[in-house]
């Protein structure tokens, strides 16, 4: 018999359902073993091989395994709302390693590339109304989602227009008002480095649900989905790397005077490979916010109260400070009523989303993760 | 995108040590309608929102720092507020500041109004009480730019009279407007120290209304170094009653 709080023995279960192939099973073994013994580096290996052999790369995206796990939800130091901490078990899922790229977005929605970014091939200039909502959206986006950009300015500076072709009129004012600080004056304009911004609730989902086939699902991840992969395994520490306090070495937060966000792979990714689980953006999730729900809420996969206003966004970002950036501060944003035919465009350059994957159908339920033989 | 003022977590985040504030476009880069929402804690101080206009170009400085936008964080400490000003003639400096404590909002107590206990207001005010410092002389270095500086040997600034919200240009009527609502006063250099330049009013008396022209941007004639130092703190001079 396993004993399954014992990392030896989960490490020699892992081990063995690896052999047979269940990588799945392995991954969970492993991940249960590193909860207990964390600086084993013989088990920090097999856990890294597994969880890499199970990464998926779909749709020019990295999608990390998060094996499933039980694990205690919220802080007993944190706010309110993140009390009482209490045990849940999450299903297996696979998140993206980043929050989507301004790039990946249009490139996965086949819009027109950034920096013009809009759907149907439409130009900026026909003046029609609804090109005026993503008009506004992209100035936003020009400032923050370009990769060398080191500082949001006059939106009409984040447009790079070719030098040869550049209108006089646009020159002069290009000239008047400066230019744009970027930290390698001589790449091309990027938008595949940053995460996306400004984006609205119905916008993540939009993607996701334009993705969906029906052999597999995307969607938000679930707030307990969330902090379960931001923890990387970890057990009780309000950071994805632990429980040392945020510096400008590990993280992107505290820089609300530089109105920028850094490149999201720029910092180690937590232990389950996922990059900027804590600060950048903060990430919309699928579950309304409700401030008592953890005193109610399911044990076994709970995907939120089913109604609300505000859906829960986490992780912090870029502006904020430390106590924001844990992996169990919990916020809320409004859900925006969609104008006809169109989502609704968001307005924050500090939120942003990153896409949950799951095998329909084969995903492990609560009930069938692994067991010891004999247990 | 809906241009909305943006939504607040106060009536659904419990309340706690941490505090959040709302920065909007007027106030920060972001774009027309667009909005960061941060939280930080109450014990890193507060922020101040800035008025200010002068008839001259002006590189406004705290501590140290030019700051990135209007909305000023301020630690509970001692701070200094200081000018580069350059004009073509002495009857163009003129300047008004007024920073006044930005809305805190204040999760769940801003909805329940029997939970909530206002803000210590605080404001920097330009006024002539001897405490808004001058040299025409550049500073040997950047010390000045900093509190604990020894400006005792400087020049002290006084009222400008006359001026009116008509001279002041369009564009930056209404923040002149704001300053002078919230309490600041204009300033320019005394008429008896005797550095006025020949091609203006005699020394000191600006009977040439103070009007903003392009002249100030083409030749700067005059240059002074302004420096206002303050205390902010529960214990602060500047707080309001």
């Amino acid at each position: 018999m396993t004993d399954l709080r014992d990392p030896a023995s989960l490490y020699d279960l892992g081990r063995e359902l690896e052999a047979a192939g269940d990588l799945r099973g392995a991954a969970e073994a492993f991940d249960s073993a590193y909860g207990v013994a964390p600086d084993n580096p013989t088990l920090i290996g097999a856990r890294a091989r597994v969880l890499d052999r199970l990464e998926v790369r779909e749709h020019g995206l990295v999608f990390r395994y998060i094996p499933r796990g039980t694990f205690l939800m919220g802080s007993q130091a944190g706010d309110p709302d993140e009390q009482p901490v209490h045990a849940v078990t999450v299903s297996d899922f696979w998140l993206t390693d980043v929050s989507t790229s301004w790039e990946a977005y249009c490139r996965l929605l086949g819009w027109q590339a950034p920096p013009i970014g809009l759907p149907d091939g439409k130009s900026l200039q026909s003046g029609a109304e609804k090109e005026c909502v993503f008009m506004f959206w992209t100035h936003l986006l020009r400032q923050y989602c370009e990769d060398e950009t080191l500082r949001a300015g006059d939106p009409s500076l984040h447009w790079p227009l070719d030098p040869a072709r550049e209108l006089p009129a646009e020159r002069a004012q290009r000239l008047r008002a400066g230019s744009v600080s970027r930290s390698d004056p001589s790449r091309p304009w990027g938008y595949g480095q940053k995460p996306l911004v400004g984006v609205d609730w119905s916008q993540a989902n939009y993607l996701a649900s334009r993705l969906t086939t029906p052999g597999v699902l995307y969607r938000l991840p679930s707030e307990a989905e969330w902090e379960h992969a931001a923890r990387g395994g970890l057990s009780g520490a309000p950071y994805p790397w632990g429980s040392d306090p945020p510096t400008a070495a590990n993280c992107d937060f505290n820089r609300f005077r530089e109105f920028s966000l850094q490149k999201s792979r720029r910092f180690s990714p937590n232990g389950y490979g996922l990059y900027a689980m804590a600060g950048s953006v903060w990430e919309w999730t699928s579950d309304w916010y409700d401030a008592e729900y953890y005193r109610h809420s399911p044990r076994v996969n709970p995907s939120g109260p089913d109604t609300g206003k505000q859906k829960v966004i986490r992780g912090g970002s870029w502006a904020d400070s430390a106590d924001a950036v844990t992996v169990s501060f919990r916020m809320s944003r409004r859900v925006r009523a969609a104008p006809e035919g169109l989502f609704s465009c968001g307005d924050c350059p500090n939120i942003g989303f990153r896409l949950a994957r799951v095998d329909r159908g084969v995903s492990k339920s609560s009930s069938d993760g692994f067991h010891a033989p004999g247990s | 995108m809906e241009l909305v003022r943006f939504d607040l977590p106060q009536d659904t985040k419990p309340p706690s040590d941490l505090m959040a504030e709302l920065h909007e476009s007027h106030q920060v880069p972001i774009g027309c309608g667009g909005a960061v929402f941060r939280w930080r804690r109450r014990s890193d101080g507060f922020r101040m929102t800035l008025y200010q206009h002068c008839f001259c170009r002006s590189r406004l400085i705290l501590d140290g720092v030019e700051p990135p936008t209007t909305l000023l964080m301020f630690s509970f400490d001692r701070h200094a507020l200081c000018f580069e000003l350059e004009a073509s003639s002495d009857s163009l400096v003129g300047f008004v500041v007024a920073a006044e404590e930005a809305d805190v909002v204040r999760p769940h107590n801003w909805m329940f109004l029997e939970d909530f206990v206002p803000p210590p207001t605080y404001r920097v005010l330009s006024k002539p009480d001897g405490k808004w410092k001058f040299t025409r002389t550049r500073p040997a270095n950047d010390d000045w730019l900093r509190p604990g500086f020894d400006d005792s040997q400087w020049d002290t600034l006084v009222a400008a009279p006359g001026i009116e919200l008509g001279s002041v240009g369009r564009q930056h009527r209404w923040l002149a407007r704001r300053a002078l609502e919230l309490g600041g006063c204009y300033l320019t250099t005394p008429p008896d120290d005797g550095s006025h330049p020949p091609t203006t009013a005699p020394p000191g008396q600006h009977d040439t209304p103070f009007r903003e022209s392009p002249s100030a941007d083409r030749s700067a004639e005059v240059r002074l170094w302004v420096r206002h130092e303050f205390v902010t703190g529960p214990e602060a001079e500047l707080k309001l009653p």
